[in-house]
């Protein structure tokens, strides 16, 4: 064997198809403390653990006579002591005089491999609180909203007549008590939502839907709410031309929720603009306010789920509990477009709604 | 469902002879660990090939976790081929947890199956004692399990889920389509658990169908008392003991696996 091999700082072994040891360099004699005199002739299970010796037989061994090559798998060897070394291996075959040969090379890796454990460790955990997030979320959130269907629905039978007249002052509490109980399925119906995308995307089907009949939706329902606040909605051009492809009730949905988020923001008496216009390839939607604006450093965080930018206006009836954006955005996403806000501070914010033109 | 097996399930099927022959891989691997002994039979057979879903190049989005949480699910694969083909009179051989895939199909349906080569068969892998020796402790699956989730993590894990979303870079596909064994990383796990905490003795005793058992030399998957055990178990089957040495034979030996088969194609009675 080449001197250098024998020097080299990482471990070197040579087995036939058999797996029957046929070189191996002093390096690794040494890892494994065996002389290599032990080691020549005796069968690659020597330096397997069980669990590695299956690993050997279902992968390395197959990846090396079909692919020719293995790269950098993790394989605990057995020492003579009984204890476990991890290397990470890299192997090629060759054609030897008496039939195929593999050559491997093993590095041992104790600190990377402890880090690899933490890694790992750590995404599972990650995977398993995000998944037991979810799943609370929504059985709460169940549960949340079942009693208030009765709040609300008793509330609007009292207000109806139903048990018999009420005083005016008994119907506005009722009526306070309907409210109350529509704004907190709202809020459950967000939460719901959020979850939904979170955890298992919505099944969504994009088609081409004409950019008008979105938007026209839209601004119908946004007047209601501009008016009762003193607010006008400026659109242009009507109508507005051409088709998107996506899901009409996704599209819906984020242009309600950045439209009530800029009337709840724009001073009363001021105008949202509501513009639609063709950018390369893509329909580009922009609703612009004339509110306080974002501070640059909070531009990203409003998309974040749970983030409310409090103390910075906002009429304060409505406190959401922070996942309109986190949903417009993931529903934009997962209908191939964009969904992203400029603004100065002072001088109101402008989100754009981007989706692949039909 | 067996309208798409063939698509989903990768179906590749050569040779010049009226009976299939059909080969299932085992743990780890796709079709193409059959690659060197395919070419002996094709003149004789008609040689089909699959890949479980997951596995290879089979449809992955067709993966659902419930179905192939027992080898129950990777033998409703077997079947679908089989009737996606219309196959009769199938030779199935079946390599490692295979075999006990062809032994759920071949109980379901034995009239579709004329013989079954079981290349290192184990009903159970995890030793029951006294009596039965799988030759693993649970605990050593565990740390086989921890294993592959670590060398799925850097290897298949990074690569595959790239591949399978990125449509627009054909480079990453090519390298996938040229690495043998390409396994998914989450589907690997969940076999390595159906396979390894598996127990399939007692559909051993109901096979009808004429059987052949290879046992390897030295396999320290499916040692030489399971394969034993198999052959007493199934009734009127053959054991045949290779020189070859490991756990698959017809990759480390490819000449005496397919020596093998002939031999016993040559003595077997017509089913």
């Amino acid at each position: 064997m080449d001197p250098l091999l024998d020097t080299a700082p990482a471990g070197f072994i040579s087995f036939d198809d058999a797996g029957i040891i046929r070189l191996v360099n002093a390096t690794l004699a040494t890892l494994v403390g065996r002389p290599r005199e032990e080691l020549v002739g005796r069968h690659i299970d020597v330096l397997l653990s069980v669990a590695a010796r299956i690993f050997y037989s279902t992968h390395l061994f197959p990846l090396l006579r079909l692919q020719g090559h293995a790269e950098e798998l993790y394989v605990p060897i057995l020492r003579a002591d009984g204890s476990s070394l991890p290397v990470m291996v890299n192997g090629v075959s060759r054609t030897a005089d008496d039939g195929p040969a593999y050559d491997l090379v093993l590095m041992p890796m104790r600190e990377r491999n402890r880090l690899e454990d933490d890694l790992i460790a750590a995404r599972n955990a990650a995977q398993a609180a995000a998944a037991a997030k979810d799943r609370f979320l929504s059985i709460v959130s169940h549960e949340l909203r079942s009693p208030l269907t009765g709040v609300a629905g008793f509330a609007e039978l009292l207000l109806r007549a139903r048990a018999g007249p009420l005083t005016e002052r008994q119907r506005g509490y009722v009526e306070r008590i309907r409210e109350a109980a529509f704004y907190q399925v709202g809020l459950i119906e967000d939460i719901l939502e959020f979850a939904a995308i979170d955890g298992e995307r919505r099944g969504m089907a994009p088609i081409a839907v004409a950019v008008e009949e979105v938007v026209a939706r839209a601004e119908a329902l946004l007047a209601v709410r501009a008016a009762e606040d003193g607010h006008t909605i400026e659109r242009s051009p009507k109508p507005a031309p051409g088709a998107v492809i996506a899901d009409a009730r996704g599209v819906q949905q984020i242009l309600l929720n950045i439209g009530v988020n800029a009337i709840k923001y724009s001073p009363a008496g001021t105008a949202i603009s509501f513009q639609v216009e063709r950018v390369s390839g893509r329909v580009r939607f922009s609703i612009r306010d004339r509110g306080p604006g974002i501070p640059p450093e909070q531009i990203e965080r409003i998309f974040e789920p749970f983030v409310r930018l409090d103390g910075i206006g906002g009429d304060g009836r409505r406190h959401g509990v922070g996942l309109g954006l986190a949903i417009s955005r993931d529903l934009a996403r997962a209908m191939g477009g964009e969904l992203r806000v400029e603004s100065v501070l002072g001088h109101g914010a402008t989100f754009f709604l981007e989706l692949p033109a039909a | 469902m067996s309208d798409t097996a063939i698509q989903r399930n990768n179906v590749r099927v050569f040779g010049r002879g009226q009976q299939p022959m059909l080969f299932a891989h085992g743990f780890g691997c796709d079709q193409n660990m059959w690659r060197l002994v395919t070419p002996a039979f094709e003149d004789d057979f008609r040689i089909v090939l699959f890949d479980y879903v997951g596995h290879g190049k089979s449809d992955r989005d067709a993966y659902d976790p419930e179905r192939y949480r027992t080898l129950d699910g990777f033998a409703k694969d077997m079947l679908d081929v089989v009737h996606a083909l219309d196959l009769r009179d199938v030779v199935l051989v079946a390599h490692s947890v295979s075999s006990m895939v062809g032994v759920l199909a071949a109980n379901a349906e034995p009239d579709r199956f004329a013989q079954l080569i079981l290349i290192g068969p184990s009903p159970r892998y995890v030793n029951d004692p006294p009596d039965y020796h799988g030759g693993f402790e649970r605990a050593d699956i565990e740390v086989l399990l921890a294993m592959m989730d670590k060398n799925y993590v850097g290897w298949a894990g990074a690569l595959a889920p790239m591949v399978a979303k990125n449509d627009d870079r054909p480079e990453l596909l090519a390298e996938m389509n040229e690495s043998f064994c390409s396994t998914d990383p989450v589907v690997a796990r969940q076999f390595a658990e159906a396979t390894f905490l598996g127990d399939n003795r007692a559909d051993l005793s109901n096979v009808r169908v004429p059987t052949l058992v290879l046992q390897c030399s030295d396999d320290s998957i499916a040692p030489d008392s399971v394969g034993e055990y198999v052959h007493r178990q199934i009734p009127g089957s053959t054991l045949h003991r290779l020189r070859a040495t490991g756990h698959a034979p017809h990759l480390s030996h490819p000449d005496e696996t397919v020596d093998a088969m002939r031999e016993y194609f040559r003595g077997a009675v017509p089913a």
